[in-house]
């Protein structure tokens, strides 16, 4: 079988093997209502509402929305538009915090597939690894599966959530596998860890003794080990072709969380309204997880952390090589965020773009073996055809090529642009 | 928050070796060869690198300075070019001969075509022809090891030399090419620090040795003498000169071997390294355009 390019990460300082703690109660949340990829949803509150912990916040009837509920009790204070880190506006609810809250919720009967795929919709599940695809869609495809892989191979450095996950949610983690494995018909179940965490192996290797058609899947600790097409071809063997979804390979892909999500909601009825996330980075004195209401602002979350011991140059939500940096401290936490950085410019390790050497590092480091710097040149040259040629589609912004380039290319960010520059051009030539 | 924050796209973080930092590589797989050539020929040897290592990085900085470009001396590029350049030339050569060298290795054969990066030949091998064409005569008086005698020939030439003197490099030649010892400690180093391939080298040397067989001629004698150590470890690896993928490497390190050993067996030449990596430098943009590599999934032309 040929090997898929990675590269190694030095996970540098390891921190975020905590039991994870739940921040002090903030006084307000922004909760953007597009928490999700597909139909954006109605906002079903009015400015001066009181809400609960667990009221329907906004709601939609189009197959690719996601209701986004209440994390605290609270009284509606504004609905305004809102740019989302990843350039997508939205209407946002600004909720002043009037309490805790009570988790009196009842739980959900589900007895059919068509119980469980509403019960999957009606917790607001989305795909909690990042991507934030709606899970309801996701657990309901248009074609074969006979494999889920529970990814649990967090590949970006610092990252620590989903270890926690296993830890402390192991029983909402296997609840979800059986209903899972239930209602969708999947033969085979792989949990994807890296092999360099020990004490989640183990309780992984205890949690499945006795489940049937549920492996255990080892993988390298390299980047992008947890990249969804990545991780089918290093568990199945199978390729995910250009431009389609896992089920074209027969394969669910789901991040560990959205797993404990409903099989834990399975039980308490609860639905999605925290977030664990770790908090790192250079600028903070401590590097660990906690839990988070959605909607928590960055700053809340710093302030928690007893503040900046530098200021930092760049918030990122996410990992340091996918993540997004966000413009202020202001922000809020989303459904899909796993973690928030704090960094120093010495920590971004940047210098400025300087000409190319034509080392190939980056062609080598690439998993789906394309040429970045090929197609960062044909991007400079808006060559719609060279683009095609090389199959610019097929990047997933990993960002490895980018990571390891010594001229300190941007070439990442020019993959990005040459992909909305091809869906532009096409949607062009559609129009006319 | 007082400052404002970086937003920018991912990732946000570097691996953390840069240009100047391979370049230093090289420069300290070189130092083996420099110490080399100090032992073998003297002192004059040493001041010959300096001398053609410091002129080059002048060359580029006024370079930069007259053309109003940005300051490249940083990335070390034109050091390499110095010192390489210095370590393929004779001991007893002029000083003018080699800065004419190197003005021309730094500003005809790279700055004016762009600078690193964009030069389509190497610019050492490239000023070593011009200086073997320009000045045959200097560039082809070799001194003897130790002594301060010109040397009849070089073994290239007469084949006369042990096996061990030219490992340890106690053979006539360019000041830098004759130990092959230290050129092999060198080229490890690159190896283990990732900064070369071993494909150029090993099939460069491999064909270099395979034709030599064939031809009747001792193949560990060919790859030992001359300068084809140096030129396959680090003259064809140049990353800007060379083929980026795999197999452009094979064909380029093969190409070479069979340019150098055509001319050393027929050519007018002794030594034919030079004229071979040049002629492969030419020939690299028409290798990297040979289809063939398939990204994972993806879907054929046309769909």
């Amino acid at each position: 079988m040929k090997k898929m390019n990675s590269i190694f990460i030095s996970p540098e300082k390891q921190g975020g093997h905590n039991i994870t703690e739940t921040i002090s109660l903030p006084s307000e949340l922004i909760i953007p209502v597009q928490q999700h990829i597909g139909a954006p949803p109605e906002v079903k509150v009015a400015v001066g509402s009181e809400v609960k912990k667990g009221d329907i916040l906004a709601d939609g009837d189009a197959p690719m929305c996601v209701p986004v509920h209440a994390p605290l009790n609270g009284t509606v204070k504004e609905i305004y538009d809102f740019v989302l880190s990843s350039g997508v506006r939205t209407r946002a609810i600004k909720l002043l915090v009037t309490g805790a809250g009570e988790d009196n919720f009842a739980a959900p009967k589900v007895e059919s597939k068509e119980d469980f795929i509403s019960f999957v919709r009606s917790i607001g599940a989305v795909g909690l690894g990042g991507a934030s695809f709606p899970t309801h869609i996701k657990l309901n495809p248009q074609k074969d599966v006979d494999t889920l892989i529970i990814n649990a191979a967090e590949c970006e450095p610092r990252i620590t959530a989903d270890q926690r996950e296993i830890v402390e949610n192991s029983e909402g983690i296997i609840n979800g596998i059986r209903l899972i494995k239930k209602y969708t018909g999947v033969e085979k179940v792989y949990i994807a860890l890296e092999n360099r965490e020990k004490e989640e192996i183990e309780l992984v290797k205890e949690l499945i003794r006795e489940e049937e058609g549920v492996f255990l899947s080892l993988l390298k600790p390299t980047y992008p080990q947890g990249a969804e097409k990545v991780l089918i071809y290093n568990v199945t063997g199978r390729i995910v072709p250009e431009g389609g979804l896992p089920m074209d390979a027969g394969v669910i892909v789901m991040n560990v969380s959205t797993v404990g999500l409903i099989g834990a909601s399975l039980i308490s009825g609860a639905p999605l309204m925290r977030k664990r996330i770790t908090v790192g980075g250079d600028c903070l004195k401590e590097h660990k997880n906690i839990f988070v209401p959605i909607g928590t602002k960055i700053k809340d979350i710093a302030e928690y952390f007893g503040g900046y011991i530098k200021e930092p140059a760049a918030i990122l939500l996410g990992g340091p090589m996918m993540g997004q940096a966000v413009y202020s401290d202001e922000f809020p936490i989303m459904k899909n965020t796993n973690a928030v950085l704090f960094l120093s410019e010495k920590a971004l390790g940047k210098r400025k773009e300087s000409e190319c050497i034509r080392c190939g590092r980056c062609i080598k480091a690439c998993p789906f073996d394309l040429n970045p710097v090929f197609l960062a040149d044909a991007y400079e040259n808006r060559d719609e055809e060279a683009l095609k040629k090389e199959h610019i589609m097929l990047c997933m912004e990993c960002g490895s090529c980018s990571y390891v380039c010594p001229a300190s290319r941007h070439l990442t960010q020019s993959h990005r642009l040459a992909k909305t520059f091809l869906k532009e051009r096409s949607a062009k030539k559609n129009g006319k | 928050m007082a400052n404002k924050l970086i937003v920018e796209s991912s990732p946000h973080r570097h691996k953390g070796v840069f240009t100047n930092n391979i370049m230093l590589d090289v420069l300290i797989a070189l130092l083996p060869a420099v110490i080399a050539s100090a032992v073998l020929f003297g002192f004059r040897a040493l001041v010959l690198v300096f001398v053609s290592a410091a002129f080059s990085l002048l060359c580029e900085y006024l370079f930069n300075v007259i053309t109003k470009t940005r300051q490249t001396v940083g990335d070390l590029s034109a050091l390499v070019t110095g010192v390489l350049l210095a370590l393929n030339v004779p001991a007893g050569i002029p000083f003018y001969i080699l800065l004419i060298g190197d003005f021309f290795a730094i500003i005809i054969v790279k700055a004016l075509f762009g600078g690193i990066g964009k030069n389509f030949a190497n610019p050492a091998i490239t000023a070593r022809i011009v200086l073997m064409i320009a000045f045959p005569s200097a560039m082809a008086t070799f001194l003897e090891p130790f002594y301060d005698t010109v040397a009849s020939a070089t073994p290239l030439a007469d084949k006369s030399a042990s096996y061990m003197d030219l490992f340890l490099g106690n053979v006539s030649g360019s000041i830098g090419e004759v130990s092959a010892l230290a050129l092999i400690i060198g080229g490890i180093y690159l190896l283990c620090r990732k900064v070369i391939s071993p494909i150029i080298p090993l099939s460069f040397i491999g064909t270099v040795a395979l034709i030599s067989f064939i031809a009747g001629e001792d193949p560990l004698y060919a790859v030992l003498s001359g300068g084809l150590l140096l030129g396959a470890i680090f003259m064809a690896t140049d990353y800007v000169t060379s083929p980026v993928s795999d197999r452009g490497k094979w064909i380029f390190g093969i190409g070479c071997g069979i340019i150098t050993a055509l001319i050393r067996l027929y050519g007018s030449y002794p030594e034919g390294v030079s004229f071979s990596i040049l002629l492969m430098n030419i020939c690299t943009p028409l290798i990297e355009k040979i289809p063939g590599r398939k990204p994972f999934g993806a879907k054929e032309a046309g769909k």
